[in-house]
């Protein structure tokens, strides 16, 4: 980069395609890049950071109109295609030699299928749908581990650990479905719920159906939820069972959003860890008993980052893992 | 999916291939048709039409460099003949004015009274109607579909510096007309996405 940034202008960084690509998919390299660059000319750093926010502004909001029949088209495409011929199997010759090694593969394989574990876990800032072998489905949020038996197609336990947090949308078989976080089971049918699982605190909001939940060793009844209500736990304490609870809030991070109604900041520092890895710094411990309503897209972290730093009015600063709010 | 992965997997003739590329670039190329027309069934006829076209001559296709530069490129290719705006005239008007594109700015928001987004909505397409319809694609090309100046060029068909001078003076015109940009900034706040 022979540029001379000094003369730069506020189009001049808009249209320079390096900081735009910094800005919307940010790595190490770039962000040494222009960080450096923000220490080297210090009076061109007022300007990045304004240029920073145009960038996101013409990035993002752009108004989509009333979506055709994305299902409807492709129906289209396939009957015009008018279904290609299948391709033949291919077959293999085998020897009796290999049929005996594939003997003992197949006891090999049987161990290992029924004592192994099937595990999926999301980074932070990340999150993965995933179908269960009986078709539930599992939206796991960021920073969270779940794993069920591989044997679970042959021997039809519906049974599910869950480390972090996730939405459970389950079919109804029949059978129980069970999710195990920490010392609590939830045992359910056919229902669609939230459990999240952090740190020895595990709470549980119902969307739809009806679920059990048993707490190991601990004393007292099993709690029953109906539809709109949630339950927590913290390690020894009583679990707490709540009425009317807002289950769009506690979903709206499967929709990549986050419901706030009169949410305490400290609240969304607290997401800001579990979920992105941050540890948070307050210049001003006051900002942490703010309160904000809405709603704050939340496709990147970086959404989450520029409306908290907008509403409260603070600067953001990112050193590694740790973010500092300064007032403005 | 990576693109290139789906790309080679629809080359070799399986369908799926093609359909992994369909789901990945229906939003895209729908959104993007919808700045052109508002009509529904012009952008629904050329999906099907690029579509049917990728699988039929799947085994001439050269694989692109950039699978979602080259799906943009060919769809509106297709919408604009469907449209009407003939290559002959696309030729003549070297500044491909008379296409219309129309970039119009989400503004809703939960927090914001419905009058005041009203106001907001008057400015904001007033600051949109001083850039001219290929500064509106160029700009929604670079920043919404993240396309290098290079892929934007060959899009709009003019070279790589005539697409960084058309991006470039668009902006210079909308600090001109609102200063510091704010406007853009408080959109970007009270945009919804889902």
């Amino acid at each position: 980069m022979n540029k001379d940034y000094r003369d730069y202008r506020m189009e001049d960084f808009l249209a320079d395609e390096y900081f735009i690509r910094w800005v919307k998919f940010p790595d190490a390299a770039a962000d040494a890049f222009w960080q450096q660059l923000a220490a080297d000319v210090p009076e061109k750093a007022p300007l990045m950071r304004e240029a920073r926010e145009v960038v996101y502004a013409l990035s993002t909001p752009v108004l989509e109109k009333n979506d055709p029949a994305r299902e409807k088209i492709w129906q289209a495409v396939l009957d015009n295609i008018q279904q290609t011929p299948a391709r033949p199997l291919r077959r293999y010759r085998r020897t009796w030699l290999a049929a005996a090694s594939v003997l003992l593969l197949l006891a090999l394989g049987a161990t290992w299928y029924f004592t192994s574990t099937i595990i999926v876990s999301t980074g932070y800032g990340e999150t993965r749908e995933v179908i269960l072998p009986d078709h539930s489905s599992l939206m796991l949020n960021a920073h969270s581990t779940a794993s069920y038996a591989r044997s679970w197609t042959v021997t039809g336990r519906r049974e599910v650990s869950l480390e972090g947090e996730a939405f459970f949308d389950v079919k109804h078989t029949g059978d129980t479905f069970r999710v195990q976080a920490g010392p609590a089971c939830i045992t359910v049918l056919g229902t669609a719920f939230n459990v999240r699982h952090r740190e020895g605190m595990i709470a549980v909001v119902l969307q739809r159906g009806r679920v059990r939940i048993d707490v190991a060793n601990g004393e007292g009844q099993p709690a029953f939820l109906q539809p709109g209500e949630g339950w927590s736990y913290a390690h020894q304490q009583q679990p707490v069972v709540m009425q009317a609870v807002d289950t769009a809030a506690a979903t709206a991070w499967t929709r990549h959003e986050l419901l706030l109604n009169a949410t305490k900041v400290k609240d969304v520092i607290r997401l800001l860890k579990d979920n992105y890895g941050y540890t948070v710094v307050l210049e001003d411990s006051t900002i942490g008993e703010r309160e904000i309503k809405g709603r704050i897209p939340m496709q990147r972290e970086q959404d989450l980052l520029f409306v908290l730093s907008r509403i409260l009015d603070v600067d953001i600063q990112q050193k590694n893992d740790t973010l500092l709010f300064t007032t403005r | 999916m990576q693109d290139k992965e789906l790309w080679s997997w629809y080359k070799s003739g399986e369908i799926s291939g093609l359909e992994g590329l369909y789901n990945a670039y229906y939003r895209p190329l729908t959104n993007y048709g919808f700045k052109f027309t508002e009509d529904k069934s012009f952008i629904e006829e050329s999906i099907q039409d690029l579509f049917l076209k990728l699988w039929r001559n799947r085994d001439s296709i050269v694989t692109p460099q950039v699978v979602k530069q080259y799906l943009l490129l060919s769809f509106r290719r297709i919408l604009l003949r469907k449209l009407e705006y003939s290559p002959s005239r696309l030729e003549e008007a070297f500044s491909g004015e008379h296409i219309p594109f129309y970039l119009e700015l989400s503004y809703e928001h939960p927090l914001i009274r419905a009058e005041r987004a009203a106001e907001l909505k008057k400015k904001v397409d007033a600051l949109m109607d001083t850039l001219t319809h290929r500064q509106r694609e160029a700009i929604f090309l670079k920043y919404y579909e993240d396309l290098s100046y290079e892929e934007i060029a060959e899009i709009l068909q003019i070279n790589t510096g005539g697409t960084y001078k058309l991006v470039y003076r668009a902006l210079e015109r909308l600090r001109e007309q609102f200063g510091d940009f704010s406007l853009l900034v408080l959109l970007y706040l009270l945009q919804r996405r889902y």
